[in-house]
């Protein structure tokens, strides 16, 4: 095996953590954040299409800029000067309480008190805790290490993208909807809110900045599952708000108990602090929060319904980013409570969610159901192997954070773009897609192609998942169980992507606004799994270091010559040689076995075409064959029902174990 | 560029010797039903045939599936020559059947796509089966790699009894043998045409023919796993295990897909549970 090393040590990006205030980084960061809020509030004021499409590729460029710059300038804890800090907290603190008073309205005026109530609980279990806590200011304002820059690069690449596809998928929306005056400043208001509060979550030290950037992102959730405005989406909002209200409220909790348990409030001091076993209990209740963010049973039907809201939404909160808060949280705090009761068994939590949606989605025949299934699937293994004591395992969390955010936005744009071309997001309905809409098809074949088969890294992900949860029998059982039904959905997924079907005129024009993005993400996604461990090297392991410090598996000397060389003898350029290798050896003997001959497919001699077959006096029968669902084996309410009982057990077994 | 010599050697050897235990198969099969059956070379004649025959397909991406096919499992195969990461194999094996079942799945037949589904869910039988092998196996000897296995220094069968039960059970479903022949059949009994492979003919044909002689190869080599201590004891090991798969093969009928997926869920997972988690006491608990 050839092994391609790449040591960190003479990177520039190992370079020891800058502390204080060097330079004008807080600039940098506090761009990121304000300038898509400023951009928000631009779109909303002025809705106009051309001015639309020009800032959003003018924001896309800025906001890349200076992410790469923010990445280039390294971990570093930043200050902010006096009389801004005082500004913006005070301003943050403010926002919080207009935020949850918003939210309590909403609650009002859905006539859902159990929001209301909610909303009004956290805004005065926040208000007594503040008043009493008194000052609440972490001394360094962004706390920014390599998990940051990973969540940075897929906020600021893949939002950006999703936002440029939507300008196009929008237009065409509308035309469906047959709107009198056009909705999209909303729209688009709503979303680049979003990508500053994004970076706000990951960017900010002081935890109850994270909680109001948390609550920003619930309500930009809302608004954009509720855009269409119909029954149901106004519905399935109304879910998302009530159940990520929960989240919000077990946030809260988990913040005062924070503070009584140990005084920090800073996610700095927290993920440092030498006595883990005192902050079990505020853990559980941040791990809870990160549960309903990420979707996880029992909490996963608000991003089923979720599924309502136009797609680009689905594609950037509801996959790739948002949802993407809840694991980063976990990820975050896994240096403090790793190792210990509560990891175990929020390790069996995640699996759990893993496995149970996995088989869900077996019974899935609406492509974006079936999507996010498997969304909340991996999120589910994500936090599995944020919790399993074991370096690999870190890793691998880590690297799906970015594989499956890379994917995931693909496959829904496709989805989007194949519905809006055959007017259905059934799979049955996608038989001869690839001739219908053959660019979208081949990217959504590489989309899933990307989640389930080597040499890509979505796979070995789930390897490393398989070998390092063998120190948890219970999430290995539930892992391996889990990687069966994966195979099996997916499979049924690219088998009707690229089946034949009767309908075979192209009704696809390249547009460059829509497959531009479309390809720049594909490239992504062939990138990061190529490079994977020079990703690992360059991003996962710094970030190891970092917080994993104090872990004991690794001497401190260890820790400093860290780097991989390959996952466990498994290195992705061989292996996309060989790949490679094999594609051109198939174009060459594609050459050499080119068909002479198409015959018809096999009907007993008794079919005039491939779509029918000849029934009493000659007269032609269409046939279908549709995919097997398994409705006759088991029914998907009751297994709905099953998991969420036992995912709501294990919930409460895991507070059990932690109240002394 | 010794290992470059031992894959050469892999790949043409492999086939050779699927497919004279094929040819030995279809022999015993036959003196099995009071017939006097093929010659032992018959398989080669067959494969011979198919590719002299014109290409003809319905759809122009069977010859991709069909390749990738005979590509994963050669791949898979060289990797365990190599003594590379059983899992990794087994996934890369599993993909092997993931091109065949999109192959099929390719062309509007209703034959070839009831197979594909056939298989489909003969791989959610077996696919959590054979994970849990090879974890009992990490278990006791403390490694996925082939290499360490072959070295561990005992018989890994008296570890893992019922794990080697639940693996030739599966091994069953793997072979496409009754009573688990769902998907497609050598027999003459079957009810949905040639299944799987309905829609491919001729050197198409002839490529996933080949694919499965280097699967049957790497199968026993699992059997042999069991037995790695000694290579005439494992040897006989696998030959017997072939010859246990072609008895099942002639005294059972074929099962629905339903009875398939409870039998393999309870009895074969089960025997693995049950043997997995007495090892994990026994090796990670002791």
């Amino acid at each position: 095996m050839i092994g391609i090393c790449y040591n960190l040590n003479s990177n520039s990006l190992s370079s020891q953590r800058e502390r204080g205030n060097i330079g004008h980084m807080e600039y940098i960061y506090l761009s990121l954040i304000f300038i898509p809020i400023i951009v928000a509030g631009l779109v909303y004021l002025f809705n106009n299409s051309m001015f639309r499409k020009a800032i959003v590729f003018l924001m896309s460029t800025v906001l890349f800029m200076l992410m790469v710059f923010a990445i280039l300038q390294g971990d570093k804890e930043v200050k902010l000067s006096h009389a801004l800090n005082f500004a913006l907290e005070y301003l943050i603190t403010f926002a919080d309480y207009f935020l949850l008073a918003v939210i309590f309205l909403i609650g009002l005026k859905l006539k859902n008190n159990l929001i209301s109530l909610l909303a009004v609980l956290q805004f005065v279990l926040m208000f007594v805790f503040e008043f009493r806590a008194g000052k609440l200011e972490a001394e360094n304002v962004f706390y920014v290490d390599h998990l940051t820059f990973i969540m940075l690069m897929l906020i600021n690449v893949i939002g950006p993208l999703i936002s440029i596809f939507a300008l196009s998928y929008m237009d065409e929306h509308e035309k469906h909807l047959h709107l009198e005056k056009s909705k999209q400043n909303i729209f688009f208001a709503v979303i680049m809110l979003f990508l500053g509060a994004m970076n706000g979550l990951v960017l900010s030290n002081n935890i109850l900045w994270v909680y109001f950037f948390w609550e920003i992102t619930t309500l930009c959730s809302f608004l954009l599952i509720s855009h269409d405005g119909n029954e149901e989406s106004v519905k399935n909002a109304t879910r998302a708000l009530l159940l990520n209200s929960v989240g919000g409220l077990s946030f809260v909790l988990g913040i005062i108990f924070m503070y009584y348990k140990s005084g920090a409030i800073a996610l700095s001091e927290i993920i440092k602090s030498q006595d883990s076993s005192i902050l079990m209990i505020p853990i559980a209740f941040l791990a809870l929060a990160g549960f309903t963010k990420s979707a996880q049973f029992p909490f996963q039907s608000w991003l089923l319904g979720a599924m309502v809201a136009p797609t680009p939404v689905s594609a950037l909160l509801h996959s790739s980013t948002m949802v993407k808060a809840g694991v980063y949280l976990i990820l975050r705090l896994s240096p403090v409570y790793i190792d210990t009761w509560l990891s175990k068994i929020i390790a069996i939590l995640g699996a759990f969610t893993f496995v149970a949606a996995a088989l869900l989605a077996i019974f899935q025949a609406n492509a974006k159901r079936i999507l996010a299934y498997s969304t909340i699937s991996n999120l589910g293994l994500i936090i599995a192997l944020s919790s399993i004591a074991n370096v690999y395992s870190i890793y691998a969390a880590a690297l799906l954070i970015v594989l499956h955010g890379v994917s995931k936005a693909l496959l829904f744009l496709c989805v989007g773009s194949i519905e809006q071309g055959i007017g259905s997001r059934n799979v049955e309905d996608m038989d001869g897609i690839k001739y219908r809409m053959p660019i979208v098809a081949f990217l959504t074949l590489l989309g899933s192609v990307s989640m389930l088969l080597p040499p890509f890294g979505v796979l070995i992900t789930k390897w490393i998942a398989i070998e390092v949860s063998t120190q948890n029998i219970v999430s290995m059982l539930e892992i391996i169980l889990g990687s069966a039904f994966t195979v099996v959905f997916w499979t049924k997924f690219i088998g009707k992507i690229l089946s034949d079907g009767k309908d075979t005129k192209r009704i696809e024009v390249f547009e460059g606004l829509r497959h531009l993005p479309l390809i720049t993400i594909s490239i992504l996604v062939i990138l990061v799994s190529v490079f994977m461990t020079q990703f690992t090297n360059a991003f996962v392991v710094p970030f190891f270091k970092s917080s994993f410090a104090r872990y004991s598996g690794v001497s401190s000397r260890a820790l400093k010559d860290m780097y991989i060389k390959d996952f466990f003898g498994f290195n992705p350029f061989v292996f996309f040689g060989i790949l490679a290798l094999a594609v051109i050896v198939g174009i060459i003997l594609y050459k050499l076995l080119k068909p002479k001959r198409y015959v018809k497919v096999y009907m007993s001699c008794e079919n005039d075409d491939n779509y029918s077959f000849r029934s009493e006096k000659d007269k032609p029968v269409e046939f279908e064959f549709k995919n097997y669902y398994f409705d006759t084996l088991a029914k998907e309410n009751n297994i709905t029902l099953i998991s969420n009982i036992i995912s709501v057990a294990l919930i409460a077994i895991m507070f059990g174990v932690i109240l002394k | 560029m010794k290992e470059i010599g031992l894959v050469l050697l892999t790949i043409i050897i492999a086939p050779i010797i699927g497919g004279l235990l094929t040819g030995i198969d279809r022999k015993i099969t036959a003196r099995m039903q009071n017939r006097f059956g093929p010659p032992i070379l018959q398989p080669f004649y067959d494969l011979f045939k198919l590719f002299s025959k014109e290409t003809i397909v319905v759809s122009n991406t069977q010859i991709l599936y069909a390749f990738l096919f005979l590509v994963f499992n050669v791949v898979a195969l060289v990797m365990f020559v190599l003594k590379m990461d059983l899992l990794l194999i087994l996934f890369v094996l599993a993909f092997a059947v993931t091109a065949l079942i999109l192959g099929a799945m390719s062309t509007n037949s209703p034959y070839s796509r009831i197979g594909a589904h056939r298989e489909l869910i003969s791989v959610l039988a077996y696919e959590p089966i054979l994970i849990a092998v090879i974890i009992g196996i990490y278990f006791v000897t403390g490694s996925f790699n082939v290499d360490d296995v072959i070295k561990y220094n005992n018989f890994l069968i008296f570890e893992l009894p019922f794990i080697f039960i639940a693996f030739t059970y599966v091994l069953t479903i793997k072979l496409r043998k009754s009573p688990f022949d769902l998907s497609t059949s050598h027999h003459a009994h079957q009810e949905i045409v040639k299944g799987i492979t309905t829609e491919f003919a001729g050197p198409v044909l002839g490529l996933i023919e080949l694919g499965h002689w280097y699967e049957l190869v790497l199968l026993l080599l699992f059997i042999g796993l069991f037995f790695a201590k000694n290579i005439v004891v494992a040897i006989i090991a696998m030959l017997l295990g072939y010859f246990l798969e072609i008895l099942i093969d002639n005294i059972s009928a074929r099962l629905t897909w339903k009875i398939m997926l409870r039998l393999t869920w309870s009895i074969a997972l089960g025997l693995a549970l049950v043997n997995l988690i007495w090892v994990y006491i026994k090796y990670r608990l002791l």
